[in-house]
């Protein structure tokens, strides 16, 4: 997939970076199983993991130290799926709902260990078919530890970035196949939308028209070529395609900012940024703006009235407008990859 | 009694020996044995009270449909009025079971209308039931009475109407979270209209508008009715007129609970449920409106039983009512009750036996603040509380030994903390000390479900102290196969256990066979097992039924792949009737 390739580019630079790799490593080992892909490289995990975990020692589970050194990286809000060790169920994974990942144990905030996994699973996302050890761990050094000035929201504590408090941080990669163990009548209730259900949730259930009064808003993800990290964007929040370009805009810039050479003036690349997002919509700029609706193809933001949209898309991605159509191309062998 | 009809000593002696007592003497006795395990045990006693016992059986409860052959368990107890049977395993009511996996009901329905044509009662869980079978109870048994389908599937109101046509004496038709498909049948316009014996209905499960004019006057008429739980299609205000036909209610599932606030209805509501002296459960589709929970208050007192855990009221408004209700025995919420709400129920609800609390966003962010700290209050303070479901985020060793030491009567206990392998969250250790405490704790635990960060140490306690343990569900969680040999060579009476996402292997599945032929079934998904272990226990183990279930997409014959290829799931289970000839394409058995 490009991203990865080019991931793969921007590797070198950002490894150079990292203080202490030993670190990463060590920290590294319990993390990878759960913030893999599932069904890849799984046994291997599987492997590490229980070596680790040998009766009565809570490797696993000691405060790393390690980890103090990174608490105060700024979190990314990458709520990139939390993935489980175990789907290998992928077939039926997707049926169960719509895309939640796991929830965050955001609120249980002090500990290191909810840190690491946040971290782990911040630089990992669909997009990381990578299976080896080390690839993983440069991804999330590269998600946790960026150069500072690279991460715009300023000022907000530790993991806080950008408009949306951590605690939303939560994937929509794959949903582990029947957890939590609640019934299929309670699990209606509680995803107040389901494009995709299991075929025996699909005849009545009287309580799927109970809409719970939760203030959920519909998280999707947004990638921008060139740049390896995803942001979430929370559609709702924005109430016209207008705002949603601005809210791109500030999801990104900082990225951008990172990854243009140093030497540039700061107000000449804040003029091109504008300059970027502000065509976002209408094709002619130098990027452009889709979405991945219900049925998974991939569309030009903007043609349908805005609440369908909202209600539709199910993720973003910023293009290079040279590349629009390679992409398309590009995301119907993606889709075949997928399944 | 003792000689007269029947006897078999046949001369004049005093005193007749015991096994010459006639059989209805012994089929008198037994009646006094209400609980299914103790008929059994008599049974085992001699030829004469196994005769006496089988013969006089009222009651049958088959807990595994593929235990037995249906013409088997009808030929063995031809007596029976009232069946029960389950079919899918457990974890089939969270998706983990393809459809089209069995349980088919109809070859017992088959099976009761040749052999038990005096058939009264028939329930059948996690099964599929046809309309066919529905028509078949119907004209079978002429004395049919109760019926009663728990998380079944395939049927449609044309089957109900064909129960509600022909069920002349049904006392009770009970739906509870089926799948019913909805084909503008009018079946509750079938029942007719001499029928007055209904004192059970149960529809809430039903999506579709029902006739209201129908069932007011059913309602009207059937001055027995009890329980009245009715579907999201009925409005408020008809629920108070229903009331109001019958003020004798003792259960009521409310209807769609949501409307704009109306001084009138409020009104209408109050009035009605002033009238119902005799209700004593409640529970509903409550799509929160806070503004007429206060109608209810008039009841809050007398109720036993709460079911609010399709509520999205807020803590406050919980609050409210749950101070009212003093005699509650079982409560059922959402978590949007919080620890502040727990902490009420602790000092209100002296008599609570069982809560359960439900994740109102489980796929959320967590924003709602129920933590360990309400459970601890609760089973501080209720010292009638003995089961337990809680879904929350966080726990810590110390909550859980606090809980054991101030409940030792559990018998259910179930803890699911939302987010798997999540550790104590103080001290980030595992949680092994907590649940140990609980099983050492709770001599009488009869059901458990552990999750959070969990090694194999916590099964070596569970295997050792959980002596009564019956049913056991265990998720993400153990390092080891050591983690599933502690169980298995343990729990003594362990019946059915539960595993997913677990590093269980081979080796302690082969080494505690045995133990599998006691139990009366297993289910293991996505652990680390391999075919080659399944055959050579469908090998030693000819009484066990093992089945493998394949990706629905990948229907390849077992026979072709090699010992090592590994097993996503695994359901193992006792019987008598050998392998089941109704396997679909993604499930093969050894």
């Amino acid at each position: 997939m490009e991203e990865s390739s080019m991931k793969r580019e921007v590797l070198p630079q950002l490894l150079d970076l990292i203080p202490d790799r030993k670190e990463w490593s060590l920290r590294g080992a319990p993390g990878p199983g759960r913030s893999r892909n599932t069904g890849f490289g799984g046994d291997e995990d599987d492997k590490l993991e229980l070596k680790l975990g040998l009766p009565g020692l809570a490797e696993e589970e000691t405060p790393a130290t390690s980890r103090e050194n990174m608490i105060h990286q700024e979190r990314p809000a990458l709520s990139l799926g939390y993935l489980p060790l175990h789907s290998m169920t992928t077939a039926s994974t997707t049926t169960t709902g719509a895309k939640r990942g796991f929830l965050d144990t955001v609120e249980a905030k002090a500990e290191g260990y909810n840190e690491q996994k946040q971290q782990a699973r911040a630089a990992c996302g669909k997009e990381l078919t990578v299976e080896e050890n080390t690839a993983a761990a440069s991804e999330r050094k590269k998600g946790c530890c960026p150069p500072p000035p690279s991460h715009a929201p300023p000022a907000t504590p530790a993991r806080n970035n950008g408009n949306r408090p951590p605690a939303r941080g939560r994937g929509a990669a794959v949903p582990v196949v029947g957890w939590p163990p609640i019934r299929s009548f309670r699990r209606n209730l509680a995803t107040s939308t389901s494009s995709k259900q299991p075929p025996e949730q699909q005849n009545g259930e009287a309580d799927a028209k109970v809409k719970l009064n939760c203030n959920k808003s519909p998280l999707v993800k947004i990638n921008m070529d060139g740049i390896p990290i995803g942001r979430k964007v929370d559609l709702a929040g924005c109430d016209s395609y207008e705002r949603l370009s601005l809210a791109v805009k500030e999801l990104f810039h900082g990225f951008l900012e990172a990854q243009r050479e140093p030497s540039s003036a700061e107000s000449a690349q804040q003029g091109a940024d504008r300059k970027i997002f502000s065509q976002l919509l209408d094709g002619s700029g130098e990027y452009t703006l889709v979405y991945e609706d219900n049925e998974g193809d991939r569309m030009l933001v903007g043609d349908v009235p805005w609440n369908v949209f909202v209600s539709t898309a199910k993720r973003l991605r910023v293009l290079r407008s040279s590349e629009l159509s390679r992409a398309l191309i590009g995301s119907a062998s993606e889709r075949e990859e997928k399944c | 009694m003792g000689r007269g009809v029947g006897s078999r000593s046949g001369g004049g002696a005093a005193q007749p020996p015991w096994h010459s007592l006639p059989d209805e003497v012994w089929e008198h006795a037994f009646s006094f044995l209400p609980a299914a395990a103790d008929r059994g045990a008599a049974a085992g006693a001699c030829r004469g009270w196994l005769r006496a016992e089988r013969r006089s059986r009222r009651r049958l409860a088959v807990a595994n449909c593929y235990a037995t052959s249906p013409r088997d368990a009808v030929e063995r107890f031809p007596s029976v009025r009232a069946a029960e049977v389950k079919g899918k395993p457990h974890f089939a009511d969270f998706g983990l079971v393809p459809p089209a996996w069995g349980a088919e009901a109809a070859p017992w329905v088959a099976a009761a209308a040749d052999g038990w044509p005096l058939l009264e009662e028939l329930s059948f869980k996690r099964m599929v039931v046809t309309d066919e079978c529905l028509e078949m109870i119907a004209a079978s048994f002429r004395n049919f009475q109760v019926l009663r389908l728990v998380s079944c599937e395939g049927f449609s109101t044309a089957g109900l109407a064909a129960i509600t046509e022909g069920c002349r004496n049904l006392r009770e038709l009970d739906l509870q979270e089926n799948y019913i498909e909805d084909c503008s049948s009018h079946w509750l316009s079938s029942f007719p209209e001499s029928f007055t014996s209904l004192e059970t209905l149960n529809f809430s499960c039903l999506d579709g508008e029902v006739n209201f004019a129908v069932l007011e006057r059913l309602v009207t008429r059937c001055h027995n009715l009890k329980t009245l739980k009715l579907n999201n299609a009925i409005p408020l205000d008809k629920v108070a007129s229903l009331l109001r036909k019958a003020p004798h209610i003792v259960e009521l599932g409310t209807g769609k609970f949501s409307a704009d606030y109306h001084p009138d209805l409020f009104a209408k509501l109050e009035a009605a449920f002033a009238g119902c002296k005799s209700l004593r459960r409640l529970s509903g589709a409550w799509d929160a409106v806070p503004d007429y929970l206060s109608a209810f208050y008039g009841v809050c007192e007398g109720l036993t039983s709460l079911n609010l855990s399709y509520a999205t009221v807020r803590g406050p408004e919980l609050i409210k009512f749950i101070s009212r209700c003093k005699n509650l025995q079982q409560l059922w919420v959402m978590d949007l009750i919080e620890d502040h709400g727990l902490a009420v129920v602790a000092s209100t609800c002296s008599k609570l036996q069982e809560l359960r609390v439900f994740p109102s966003d489980p796929f959320g962010a967590g924003q709602v603040l129920l933590t360990e700290r309400g459970l601890v209050d609760v089973s501080a303070s209720c010292p009638m509380l003995e089961s337990v479901l809680y879904f929350c985020r966080r726990m810590t060793n110390e909550a859980l030994i606090t809980i054991a030491k101030n409940r030792p009567n559990f018998t259910c206990f179930r803890l699911c903390i939302l987010e798997p392998r999540t550790p104590d969250y103080i001290t980030q250790q595992s949680l092994d000390a907590g649940f140990s405490a609980i099983v050492e704790s709770c001599k009488g635990l009869r059901r458990l479900s552990v999750s959070g960060l969990l090694t194999d140490l916590v099964f070596k306690s569970i295997g050792e102290h959980a002596d009564r343990l019956e049913m056991l569900s265990i998720a993400f969680a153990g390092n080891s196969d050591l983690g599933l040999h502690y169980i298995l060579s343990g729990c003594k009476s362990l019946k059915k256990l539960e595993i997913r996402d677990c590093p269980f292997g081979n080796k302690p599945l082969l080494a505690n066979a045995a133990k599998l032929e006691t139990m009366r079934s297993l289910w293991m998904s996505s652990c680390s097992l391999t075919l080659g272990a399944c055959r050579q226990l469908a090998q030693k183990m000819p009484r066990l039924t093992v089945e493998i279930m394949n990706d629905p997409g990948r229907a390849c014959p077992l026979d072709a792949l090699p010992d090592e290829s590994p097993v996503e799931k695994l359901y193992v289970y006792r019987t008598i009737a050998g392998p089941r000839s109704d396997t679909p394409d993604y499930v093969q058995i050894v």
